[in-house]
């Protein structure tokens, strides 16, 4: 067991001072924490610094950080918040590529990309980079997928859109075509945490993985699917990306 | 020893976190010297209106060990970065009323280029890096300040 200490807002959303949760990672505490102490609380964790037996532990270690005995949730002092922020490391650059048909012909407004974006810039620290909307097009998804993937610009990839069964979905495809090595792992989680709203999941079709320093995911079309899916795995890609950047170019 | 020579060889640090209110003139007189001739005071009061909001006290909250070494460190740092004589970092919490202070920072060094810069430096640390946080009570409601404001 864990002892969380809980200061100011945190404090006074979570109805307490401190809160024995259980789990080995600060991951694990903190998702515990946020299923126990509600949405608010949860939407304010995002922007909290996290103090394990004395140490600042950084975003990005979130996954792999052993939860220890005493984890303080400390929202953002009053001077301080450009310091925090630079304190929590460097930023997790994204791209969200929607790939859709009729987003493309502009018969409908693209809602699932800005909804992955929100996900990303509000529970990763994240800033979009680039984004587009394409065709269900698999040479067109190639195309910018790689150029993407080119000159270190990007941290992570998130495509959303042409994942499922239906014959013009090449989404995956595309992805594992310029994929250097594929991550299982995420989709399976991914697909696990869908499962426990609809078996349609089970259709689902994303892959997972890195090429060069980039991690690519895709993500659903629909802007449910695709937000719940990110917020399945949001706490483990900014580990994923760490390490994808780690080590020599 | 600074460039100059004449600083002083320990530089005199105080600090803490205090529940009642906060007497500036008394704490400075606590970092006086002789040898130094420059002493700069900040003090941080509560502000009324804030933003267009009619501001009745300010509540604040500290991880109270923590924060109480945060400020004796931070002193201390800024003490040797500037050759200070004597650097204080003082802060309240609980409920501090509008024009009282609720931060008093005092910097003294042998000539007073270096004291306003410590304490501009110290005062700017603390507000960043502490872990202190403020509720603004207000006519019309509370509320956490978080971030810059």
């Amino acid at each position: 067991m864990t002892q969380v200490l809980l200061f100011a807002r945190a404090r006074e959303l979570a109805g307490t001072r401190s809160a024995e949760i259980s789990g080995t990672t600060v991951a694990e505490v903190l998702i515990q924490a946020e299923q126990l102490f509600g949405p608010e609380f949860a939407e304010l964790c995002a922007s909290c610094s996290v103090v394990v037996d004395d140490v600042l532990v950084h975003r990005f270690e979130y996954a792999t950080a052993s939860a220890g005995a005493e984890l303080a949730i400390l929202p953002p002092v009053s001077g301080g918040s450009d310091h925090v922020t630079a304190q929590a490391g460097p930023e997790l650059r994204v791209a969200v590529l929607t790939v859709s048909d009729r987003a493309f012909a502009g018969e409908y407004e693209d809602l699932t990309g800005p909804a992955v974006e929100a996900v990303a810039t509000s529970r990763m620290e994240a800033t979009v980079v680039l984004r587009a909307v394409v065709a269900d097009d698999r040479s067109e998804i190639l195309r910018i997928l790689t150029e993407w993937c080119e000159g270190d610009q990007v941290d992570l990839i998130l495509t959303n859109g042409g994942t499922g069964l239906a014959r013009r979905d090449v989404t995956p495809e595309a992805t594992r075509q310029i994929l250097d090595v594929e991550a299982p792992g995420i989709t399976e989680l991914m697909r696990a945490a869908g499962l426990e709203h609809t078996p349609l999941a089970a259709l689902s079709r994303q892959v997972a993985g890195r090429r060069g320093r980039t991690i690519l995911l895709n993500l659903p079309g629909s802007v449910r699917g695709a937000t719940e899916s990110l917020e399945a795995v949001v706490h483990i890609l900014g580990h994923a990306c760490e390490t994808a950047r780690s080590g020599e170019p | 020893m600074n460039a100059r020579g004449d600083a002083p060889a320990t530089p005199k640090i105080v600090s803490g976190i205090e529940s009642d209110p906060l007497n500036a003139a008394a704490l400075v007189d606590s970092v006086r010297r002789d040898d130094c001739g420059g002493i700069v005071v900040f003090e941080g009061t509560v502000r009324s209106p804030n933003h267009g909001h009619q501001v009745l006290a300010l509540e604040y909250e500290a991880w109270e060990d923590r924060a109480a070494s945060q400020l004796h460190r931070f002193a201390t740092e800024v003490a040797i970065e500037f050759d200070l004589g004597a650097a204080l970092a003082v802060h309240r919490v609980g409920r501090v009323e509008v024009g009282d202070p609720a931060v008093v920072i005092v910097a003294v060094s042998v000539h007073r280029d270096a004291a306003f810069q410590a304490a501009a430096a110290l005062i700017d640390r603390v507000k960043a890096e502490g872990w202190i946080w403020k509720k603004e009570l207000r006519s019309d409601g509370e509320i956490w300040i978080e971030g810059c404001d």
